[in-house]
């Protein structure tokens, strides 16, 4: 994908730009407002990952004159407004996602890939399936190969992460944050345990186990071809 | 006496200073009366005497021979209760009154108070032509009069010190009530409306100037408390970005190729303080957005059930083999609320309990619908938190007093906690800590 970065810390940028570069992406930067507008109007990038607070044009600007241009491009906005309001109005005013400061690099690359996917809106499904296990989010209910499946709330979540993008590692960190949301002394050690609880749950007999250990990073759930 | 309400000190003080007030005049008044009545006593000594002087010369027509003794008929009727002692030319005794009983009154001329037989009586001596008199009267009738007035008095200082102090508290509760209606009207201001000021009264007077000192010191808190919360909101939001840069550029170099095993463990540990930093940068810009009435809530109903489903999950795992997890959860306890919110409410007890239990202790969950609220208990086992402690538990940035400084946290967790609980309506409090149980309980509106 091409993929346009608008941030004003240069330091983030280069981090931004050299994650997506590695992971195939070609990226261009821009450090201001009206400068990342104007290339954005030049170049049509597939993505543009849009920071609010910037110098002389503001993000939220950039994104309303962008759409008033018809220029369609998938846009992830970057911000240290973690507030609902502004979550809110990135994403009416025009945002595909949103993703508050300090963030994950693997979250932002997952993002960036999920909505190049997907060609869209990201837009989460209601039942998830890998392999042969089925999990209906709305109803909270899994089964593995037509059997069902008892899970506690928390293992539930932790396998819905996993479900929603199979073949991803995710370090235990970035699983911490996601069921916890903020940084608390929930250890990496917790999540190890309720990994292994999954793991016991999914073990039907003569069918391959899903979740993986990769060691020194973390986990992920495969989908056996 | 210091800490009674102000009309009963006018009350009091009123009535203390008027009862002291009579006293002190009743003082001056008897002693007045008491001159003004010797004074009388002595007019009429002197004139009896005279009187007694004149008869005897002019006694049946021819005058007596003032150095012959003198029998009672000589001496006027009224003067027959008196103490009486004449003398003749030369200082002979020539009448002494039968009541003195030998005893003598003689003494220099003019007036004196002297003791007859344990009486106080007011003597006089006079020189008269021929006589030298000496005559007494007992002071007993001005000594009733007097007393009389004492006791009049005495008997009617309690009536005037009641009724003053009914009068005193009557002017007291009117002189106060400007002063009521100002601290009521002030103490109706709190953090939710600092911007509001107290209505200015008509009058020109000290509550009017009171009232100014007061709008000025709400002005200046004011001020000082929105610099303080956009301060709080500026640095959290500061240090986000340079934050994220640290965390990316870590992060770019755990993954990268540039190091080897140990410089990776190193970057591990630094991305987690990295965290932990972050951690603390959302709690202060949260707590910041409480203390500014700009907490932004996405409120919707859900069953209390279900979060208290999840932190059970938590705390089995949290605990797991270390303590032990009961739990009493009453389903179908719905509640409006940001779900968000109340699982960093609920996160926090559960971490508390979890790190403050000792081993082989006991936490409690208990959910349960109480009138119209709903209570999310939180319980462990473990020693009481000592006194000093229970007050500031839930104050920014305080840890108990024995918790060592290898634990982790920062001491946000319970300040946030109830700031979140109250921005929902709601309350936390500690409300059992006697040595067996610590339980806080969270208190939310609940919906029927």
């Amino acid at each position: 994908m091409r993929i346009l970065v608008i941030e004003d810390e240069p330091d983030l940028a280069r981090h931004i730009a050299g994650a997506l570069t590695r992971r195939g992406h070609t990226t261009a930067v821009k450090q201001d407002g009206l400068q990342g507008l104007n290339a954005a109007l030049d170049t049509k990038p597939d993505l543009i990952v849009l920071d609010l607070n910037l110098p002389s044009l503001d993000g939220f600007s950039v994104l309303e004159r962008l759409r008033k241009q018809h220029i369609d491009s998938r846009v992830i906005i970057l911000t240290a407004r973690g507030d609902v309001e502004s979550r809110v109005k990135g994403l009416t005013s025009g945002a595909d996602d949103y993703l508050a400061k300090p963030f994950s690099m693997d979250e932002l690359v997952a993002r960036v890939s999920v909505l190049g996917r997907r060609g869209g809106a990201l837009k989460e499904s209601d039942v998830l399936e890998v392999d042969d296990v089925v999990m209906d989010v709305p109803h909270r209910k899994v089964t593995r190969h037509g059997e069902k499946i008892e899970l506690s709330p928390r293992e539930f979540e932790v396998l819905q992460i996993f479900m929603r993008e199979p073949g991803r590692v995710f370090t235990r960190d970035e699983i911490c944050e996601r069921i916890w949301q903020r940084e608390h002394q929930y250890d990496t050690r917790t999540v190890e345990i309720f990994i292994m609880r999954l793991r016991k749950k999914l073990e039907v007999d003569g069918r391959p186990a899903l979740i993986q250990t990769v060691r020194g990073v973390g986990y992920q759930m495969i989908k056996p071809e | 006496m210091k800490r009674w309400p102000l009309k009963i000190k006018v009350g009091v003080y009123s009535a203390a200073l008027t009862m002291l007030t009579l006293v002190v005049g009743a003082v001056a008044l008897m002693t007045f009366i008491y001159f003004r009545q010797i004074h009388e006593v002595d007019d009429s000594l002197r004139e009896s005497s005279s009187e007694l002087v004149r008869d005897l010369q002019n006694f049946r027509g021819a005058p007596v021979n003032p150095r012959h003794a003198l029998s009672m008929k000589f001496v006027p009727v009224d003067m027959r209760e008196h103490f009486l002692m004449i003398q003749g030319p030369e200082g002979q005794t020539v009448y002494h009154s039968a009541n003195l009983r030998g005893l003598s009154i003689e003494g220099a001329l003019g007036f004196r108070t002297i003791q007859i037989a344990g009486q106080a009586c007011r003597a006089g001596s006079f020189r008269e032509p021929n006589y030298t008199i000496h005559v007494a009267v007992s002071l007993e009738p001005v000594e009733d009069f007097l007393q009389d007035v004492a006791i009049g008095l005495l008997t009617t200082l309690p009536l005037v010190g009641l009724m003053v102090f009914a009068g005193g508290l009557w002017l007291g509760k009117k002189a106060v009530a400007p002063v009521a209606a100002l601290s009521a009207a002030a103490e109706s201001i709190s953090v939710e409306n600092l911007a509001e000021r107290l209505p200015m009264p008509e009058a020109d007077d000290e509550i009017a100037r009171l009232t100014v000192v007061l709008n000025d010191a709400f002005a200046r808190l004011n001020a000082s408390y929105e610099a303080a919360t956009r301060f709080s909101a500026d640095a959290s939001h500061q240090l986000k970005t340079p934050v994220a840069v640290l965390r990316a550029g870590l992060e770019s170099l755990r993954d990268g190729e540039h190091l080897d095993g140990d410089g990776k463990t190193e970057v591990e540990t630094l991305l987690r303080q990295v965290r932990r930093l972050t951690g603390l940068i959302q709690d202060l810009l949260l707590l910041a957005r409480t203390d500014a009435r700009r907490l932004s809530l996405e409120s919707q109903p859900f069953d209390l059930a279900d979060l208290a489903a999840s932190a059970l999950d938590d705390l089995e795992t949290l605990t797991y083999g270390r303590l032990e997890v009961e739990s009493e959860i009453e389903t179908g306890i719905t509640v409006c609320a940001d779900r968000r919110h109340l699982a960093i409410i609920v996160q926090n007890l559960v971490e508390n309990a979890a790190k403050y239990t000792p081993d082989g202790g006991r936490v409690r969950l208990t959910v349960k619908r109480d009138g119209n609220q709903a209570r999310f208990s939180v319980a462990n086992t473990g020693p009481a938190l000592p006194e000093e402690d229970r007050e500031g538990i839930f104050e920014r940035f305080r840890r108990g007093s024995k918790v060592g400084e290898n634990q982790s946290g920062h001491g946000l967790g319970l300040n946030i906690a109830l700031a979140l609980a109250r921005s929902h309506g709601g309350d936390l409090i500690l409300v059992r800590s006697d040595g067996q149980w610590n339980e806080f309980v969270l208190s939310l509106p609940a919906l029927l």
